[in-house]
């Protein structure tokens, strides 16, 4: 090392010095206020077989996903009524995944409530009898232990409302989902034999009465319709387990294939997309995303959001 | 007078009635169900001494209006012409079974909706034509009828039990255990295990080729498609063969391959790649990614069809 002389150390000193006193003088620039996360994607690195094990693993994906995007208070505020609405619409086991994982819901209503909601609703409009789906699916008592209502949705309380959607003009959606707070939609991610796949855009479904058959002459436009009405607040994809053939009502395990990932987001077209690309489809040949893409209800080019990848 | 007012009421009330019948929300007018078909699928149900379970709830009956069972999973069920299906729930001392039985029309029609959604990985049943089953499900087909079955219990337990109820209702249906006729269309050499479907409507997306019956085959490294396109007579077969001539000139480019037959070609595009096509009495036959010794496999499958063609319908 070469011999550093008073001289020396006197000159380095001062250049620091008057270095670091130009910089202190010099008018800082704002930072920029950082735009809250859209959409975030949380996968598990093991993929457990037992029942405990993919319980534990669907509860750190679904809080970890939604911390993400800044925690459950970003989206309940204290005081809300809270309308969680997974899949709960085939009388199924959940390792069929052709119904929301239990675990998912349930973390989300203990997440509503320490966020301060007052009350946290579960339900949908099965098409298989709600006697049998809403206890086979797990959903009815695992949402009912953290603290969640799960009502049958009684059909005295469909109301026609005007959604003023492009295919449908009106149609016959449940009045106190509508009117809750919050809505929190909760699909899990399932091939669909009549429109490629069901992910949330399309579970929305699950909120409207009537002949809902009809609406299949053009569905692409009603669930985009549905979407623009309903606006969630926050979507949460359940692809833990997903469904890849023979849906939306499976059966077979065969068809059940392990993708051991979680989406959350506010943008439904985006977490759509990333549902579809999981399933082995381009979102492009999804309808139902193509329109919300076209009308702007969200994104499909889902990577423009920077969503945060996360590694549980 | 009274009544006059009132059917005139009645008639000028009916367009609005009809209209708001029409509109999102209303439900349509139930859906008819002939009295027979009715009947044999209620005759179906196995007693509960026959199974050791009892009935529970009511038997429901569905056929136009299936979506309020199934909702987005109805409408290929109606592709396939369903007629009626029944729904009826049983409960053992452990065990909870659904079992749907689905009447479509003919055993062609119930082929179709079991192969759509059958894959040859499945774990394959001897019983009725065919099944296949897990732990909780068994659908297995038998002449025009499509039964699914699911079991909710211990899973440890319930294969047996699925298999018993499944033997119940195959022994309602009676005795036929064969697979529909035009199967036998298929040489069986390299024949794919579990690969033949068929399709009523845009079979491989081209609806002029409907219907028709599709099958795999493995020659070599080469996976090949086989298209067997029922037309009425030979003349709708060469009109057939002229449309699949016209569709792979204009995405590509054809050659007559005469050895094979006076209507023969072969094609290539950039969606479908390599194809033959002729047409073998009231059939047109195409042939995808054809095999190594392509006219060979073709010459065996022509001959099938001219032998056992004439006796077989889909």
């Amino acid at each position: 090392m070469a011999h550093l002389d008073r001289r020396d150390f006197l000159r380095a000193g001062i250049t620091a010095g008057a270095g670091l006193g130009i910089s202190l003088l010099r008018p800082q620039p704002l930072a920029a206020s950082p735009q809250p996360l859209a959409l975030s994607i949380a996968h598990y690195k093991s993929s457990p077989a037992d029942p405990d094990g993919i319980a534990e693993e669907a509860k750190r994906l679904t809080r970890q996903a939604v911390d993400a995007l800044g925690g459950m208070g970003r989206f309940v505020s204290k005081g809300n009524v809270v309308w969680i609405k997974p899949d709960i619409g085939w009388d199924r086991r959940p390792e069929q995944a052709a119904t929301t994982n239990p675990d998912v819901v349930a973390t989300l209503v203990e997440m509503c409530y320490q966020a301060g909601a007052k009350k946290v609703l579960v339900s949908d409009n099965p098409c298989n009898p709600a006697r049998l789906s809403y206890p086979r699916s797990g959903i009815q008592p695992a949402a009912e232990k953290a603290g969640a209502e799960v009502p049958f949705l009684d059909e005295r309380k469909f109301r026609r409302m005007s959604l003023n959607g492009k295919v449908l003009k009106e149609w016959e959606v449940y009045q106190d989902i509508v009117e809750a707070d919050r809505l929190i939609n909760v699909p899990i991610a399932k091939n669909h034999n009549l429109c490629l796949a069901t992910l949330g855009m399309k579970n929305l479904m699950g909120v409207i009465g009537g002949a809902r058959n009809r609406l299949h002459q053009d569905l692409g436009g009603t669930v985009a319709d549905l979407a623009a009405f309903l606006k969630p607040r926050l979507v949460v994809l359940d692809a833990i387990r997903v469904l890849t053939a023979n849906g939306p009502v499976g059966g077979n395990l065969a068809d059940v294939k392990r993708k051991d990932t979680l989406v959350a987001g506010v943008d439904q077209v985006a977490v759509d997309a990333v549902g579809a690309t999981l399933l082995g489809y381009k979102p492009e040949s999804i309808g139902y995303i193509v329109q919300g893409n076209a009308r702007g209800l969200g994104t499909m080019e889902f990577k423009s959001l920077s969503p945060r990848q996360i590694e549980v | 007078m009274r009544i006059v007012w009132c059917c005139l009421l009645l008639i000028l009330a009916l367009p609005a009635i009809l209209i708001a019948q029409e509109e999102g929300g209303l439900d349509a007018a139930p859906a008819v169900i002939p009295a027979a078909a009715k009947a044999r699928l209620a005759q179906l149900l196995p007693d509960p001494s026959e199974v050791g379970a009892a009935r529970t709830g009511e038997q429901n009956f569905y056929s136009s209006d299936l979506y309020q069972y199934s909702d987005g999973g109805a409408d290929v069920y109606l592709d396939y012409g369903l007629v009626a299906m029944v729904h009826q729930e049983y409960k053992s001392a452990s065990t909870d079974f659904t079992l749907d039985i689905y009447n479509l029309g003919t055993p062609a029609n119930a082929f179709g909706i079991y192969a759509a959604e059958s894959s040859p990985d499945y774990h394959f049943l001897p019983i009725g034509a065919e099944g296949y089953g897990t732990n909780e499900i068994l659908n297995f087909l038998q002449d025009e009828f499509y039964v699914k079955l699911s079991a909710f219990g211990d899973k440890e337990k319930t294969a047996p039990l699925l298999e018993r109820f499944a033997l119940a209702v195959s022994r309602r249906i009676g005795p036929s255990t064969s697979m529909p006729a035009f199967l036998s269309l298929f040489p069986s050499q390299a024949l794919a295990s579990h690969s033949c479907r068929y399709v009523k409507k845009a079979p491989l997306g081209h609806e002029f080729l409907a219907p028709a019956i599709l099958a795999s085959y493995t020659l070599g490294e080469k996976q090949t498609t086989l298209v067997i396109s029922k037309a009425a007579d030979a003349a709708g077969a060469a009109t057939k063969v002229g449309t699949l001539q016209e569709y792979f000139g204009r995405s590509g480019k054809t050659i007559p391959v005469p050895g094979l037959a006076p209507s023969a070609f072969s094609g290539s595009n950039q969606f479908e790649g390599q194809a033959v096509f002729f047409a073998a009495g009231s059939y047109a036959i195409l042939c995808l990614n054809p095999p190594p010794q392509a006219e060979s496999f073709l010459k065996t499958v022509k001959d099938r069809i001219e032998e056992k063609g004439a006796g077989v319908s889909f």
